[in-house]
């Protein structure tokens, strides 16, 4: 049997399947054979299989929730139920089925093993030197200024007021999507039949979050891990994350991602797929049962700073002194848009982001032409949309 | 980056590692556009995962100095020690080919790694990497035999698809199956209508949808399609859409949209060319089903009344008496009998009889409904199917009929008669479920009250469950 993961900056999660289908392999006799997989490498996998049959898929498959209506509608995913009987009654927060079905149906065709919500995390001490209110009242607007004052304070090389937290080392729809819900609900109608990317607000909005970067308040392109992250080196006071992971570090508050008048917070969810050409039905029952426990997500979770699924497992996953800061963002939280169209929606977008902040950094970015291409975007998801 | 090429690499990050134990390693390509380098492979921890981070080399000095000097450097950060060896593929197929690759070891306990480490890299990975061009070798190959075997796959389903009953959708699955594309659609050109109208399409998941309701005028600028079907490119290539106009000779047939906007994944030139080559192909097949599909349709009309034949009838019969018995719903048959109809030939020749039958069938087709279906079931028999009818709609709809037909004038002055004859029609009428549940005795039931009526003067309607007993 095969699974299929994605890549994360984060080694712990690739140790914790590794044990698990090691632990699974010694107690069972089953060997399942592990991959990982970069979010381009799958993508490409999964429409190379229409190609080329032969080559198929893993028996098992992470993706990123929103994803689960578009390998449904291409025919590659199996209800949950017929793997996981109990499905239906699992312990798990209800706005995460959102992304577990397909479209506006029912039935599940995809299982979160664990979830994310972004907020801001600071540096106490940094940010004691440039302002004297609490961060968790500050607005959108103020953000800018709380950035700029935190750059000339700390006026050294490399200094960024705000880490960059994403992998890819741009900025991608799903960072900037929060900042469009202080405007609008997100990206789609909330009917999902259109798109609201020719807003004026969303539009400024977008352009508003890339200027983070063109006025260096926030670093691209440049690579972020163990000992040489930003935040841990203070070189930077602040980070947007969607990992809690840098809770433990000390000196590290935590509050909203700014805008303290939008009235949701965004969450997504990693989800497990199973391929519906698999031959290995009866040892992914066996398996999932013995692996969907709140114990192992729990350990996965806490590995990695995200969130379990399990409602139960919520206290913890955080310090007390967090604990009722996180259970208000999951009180909340909405989930990125889970329809066939979404995700290629969302690679037009992060390409256009990718080639926006190559511009940035290179001093050639032209506003008029990323507005153009926002428009472009729009048209061709809305004729995806019709024809789909 | 391939996936054999990812594979490769990922074979000789593991050699490396157990010969030279290293512990961590990250794999770089640089990608030519805007200074920017991206890892697509880590090692940690005896885990070899795909990756994808970006990484700008202008702010990166040790990046930028390895690509530009192709020298080995080692750099620390903090406890992070990295090792840059830069690896220049020169493929012998082409130059795009060409990839520039830096494998940085990785360690991050504060120890340096010396030049001595790097050279030792740099040896190892020429040796691993010697056959890596082997990859663009076998790809060629691979591509050349499938290619070959969609051709002639394709050449034989262009030709069997005119012998199909659906020949349209067997040729599009045959296509969707071999090129794999998110979206076919396919148009053809109605010349008398002057309209491009669409056929069908069909998606990865072999779905065929209807698209007949898309019809687009063949005029230019209302659309991409028209505007290049009235154009004189024979292809038009954007990154995800292919426009391939159908011509037999230079006359235009119709158009063959592929696109891949959804998993925006760029066609292959391989394919394009194979598109292309088949073109005409597809073309001829198109105007070959079109013509079978126009003959087929023809052999299922009666030449002299222009109604469906008895062959047609039996077909739709049972298709109607199925969906009645499965949705619960009525069903009706009209028997109709022209009265004195052999008489009429006797005496004034079979070309009367053939405009009574003609006048008598206009007559039907004005006066019946869209859903129901007549048919020349023989002779002068006529039967109407009335579906979703009951008996009370049937006889309404008889009478309407008997007195339309009343009104038929013949012109008989060839034969020195001056006056015109009139004529007059019996009918019987069956009804499901309420005369029989039964497909063989709903026929014959209507013919039996089709019987009594002419053996009780004619010119009437008659419900077989109203015949007295």
């Amino acid at each position: 049997m095969k699974m299929w993961i994605l890549n994360d900056y984060n080694h712990l999660k690739y140790s914790f399947f590794k044990d698990l289908i090691n632990d699974y392999s010694k107690e069972k006799g089953v060997n399942i054979e592990l991959d990982i997989k970069s979010r381009e490498t799958l993508w490409n996998d999964i429409f190379a299989f229409f190609e080329h049959p032969d080559e198929k898929l893993a028996d098992i498959i992470e993706i990123p929730h929103q994803w689960t209506s578009l390998v449904t509608k291409l025919g590659l995913s199996l209800p949950i139920d017929l793997i996981f009987e109990d499905c239906e009654t699992l312990k798990i927060f209800d706005f995460l089925k959102k992304g577990m079905v397909f479209e506006s149906t029912q039935r599940f065709f995809s299982i979160p093993i664990y979830f994310e919500i972004p907020a801001l995390y600071y540096r106490k001490d940094m940010l004691s030197k440039v302002i004297r209110c609490e961060i968790s009242q500050i607005k959108w607007d103020d953000f800018f200024d709380l950035c700029d004052k935190l750059l000339k304070k700390f006026n050294k090389k490399d200094y960024y007021p705000l880490d960059n937290t994403n992998i890819n080392g741009y900025i991608t729809s799903d960072d900037i999507l929060v900042s469009v819900m202080n405007k609008t609900q997100g990206y789609f109608s909330s009917d999902n039949t259109s798109l609201n990317i020719h807003k004026e607000e969303v539009i400024s909005t977008i352009v508003e979050y890339l200027s983070l970067a063109r006025k260096k308040y926030i670093p691209l392109f440049e690579e972020n891990f163990y000992d040489i992250g930003f935040t841990k080196r203070g070189l930077s006071s602040m980070a947007f994350s969607f990992r809690s992971d840098l809770i433990d570090m000390d000196n590290i508050g935590v509050t909203r991602f700014p805008d303290i008048m939008r009235k949701n917070e965004l969450a997504r969810s990693f989800n497990f797929f199973f391929f519906s050409a698999t031959q290995n039905i009866d040892i992914l029952k066996d398996f999932f049962k013995w692996f969907y426990t709140p114990s192992n997500l729990y350990k996965l979770s806490k590995g990695i700073g995200t969130f379990s699924p399990f409602y139960d497992e919520l206290d913890k996953l955080f310090p007390k002194k967090d604990f009722d800061f996180f259970k208000s963002l999951t009180s909340n939280a909405v989930m990125i848009s889970n329809n066939v169209v979404y995700p290629s929606f969302e690679k037009m977008m992060d390409e256009a982001l990718k080639r926006a902040c190559i511009k940035i950094v290179n001093n050639e970015f032209d506003e008029m032409e990323f507005k153009n291409n926002l428009l472009e975007i729009k048209g061709l998801s809305e004729y995806l949309i019709v024809s789909y | 980056m391939k996936e054999k090429e990812i594979d490769f690499i990922k074979k000789v990050i593991l050699d490396l590692s157990k010969e030279l134990s290293l512990k961590n390693l990250t794999v770089f390509e640089y990608i030519n556009s805007g200074g920017i380098i991206k890892a697509f492979l880590r090692y940690r921890f005896d885990t070899i995962s795909e990756h994808c981070e970006y990484v700008w080399i202008k702010s990166n000095k040790d990046f930028f100095s390895s690509i530009e000097s192709g020298a080995e450097y080692v750099t620390k950060q903090g406890k992070c020690v990295f090792g840059y060896v830069p690896y220049l593929f020169k493929s012998p197929v082409s130059k795009e080919r060409e990839k520039k690759f830096i494998f940085r070891i990785e360690r991050f306990d504060g120890k340096k790694f010396t030049q001595r480490d790097l050279k030792k890299v740099k040896t190892s990975l020429e040796r691993e990497m010697k056959d890596f061009y082997l990859i663009d070798f076998e790809e060629i190959k691979e591509s050349y035999w499938r290619n070959l075997n969609i051709a002639a796959s394709l050449g034989r389903i262009f030709a069997k698809s005119v012998r199909e009953k659906e020949g349209f959708k067997f040729m599009m699955r045959g296509l969707e199956s071999f090129f794999g594309f998110d979206r076919i659609r396919l148009y053809r050109i109605d010349e008398q209508k002057n309209i491009l109208c669409g056929i069908y399409s069909i998606d990865r998941t072999t779905r065929i949808n209807d698209i007949s309701h898309d019809t687009i005028p063949m005029k230019s600028g209302l659309s991409t399609l028209t505007d290049i079907l009235l154009g004189d490119e024979d292809i038009v290539c954007r990154e995800y859409i292919i426009y391939l106009p159908l011509k037999i000779d230079y006359s235009k047939v119709g158009m063959l949209v592929v696109d891949n906007l959804l998993s925006r994944v760029i066609i292959k030139k391989s394919h394009i060319e194979l598109l292309k080559s088949f073109s005409s192909l597809i073309a001829l097949a198109i105007e070959n089903i079109i013509l079978f599909e126009k003959i087929q349709e023809m052999s299922m009309y009666d030449d002299l009344t222009q109604l469906p034949i008895r062959r047609y009838f039996n077909q739709r019969f049972q298709e109607e008496f199925y969906r009645a018995s499965r949705f619960n719903q009525r069903l009706s048959l009209i028997w109709i009998d022209v009265d004195y109809f052999k008489e009429i030939n006797d005496s004034f020749g079979h070309q009367v009889g053939d405009v009574v039958l003609k006048e008598i069938s206009q007559c039907i087709l004005r006066t019946i409904r869209k859903i129901d279906f007549p048919c020349r079931y023989g002779g002068d028999e006529i039967i109407i199917l009335l579906p979703q009818s009951g008996k009370e709609h049937a006889i309404g709809l008889a009478r309407r009929l008997s007195e339309e037909i009343k009104r038929i004038k013949i012109d008989v002055s060839n034969f020195g008669i001056s006056k015109d004859i009139t004529l007059t029609a019996s009918m019987g009428i069956s009804s499901y479920p309420d005369d029989t549940k039964n497909l063989d005795e709903l026929l014959s039931r209507g013919d039996e009250a089709l019987y009594w009526v002419k053996s009780h003067g004619k010119n009437g309607v008659m419900a077989y469950s109203d015949i007295p007993k």
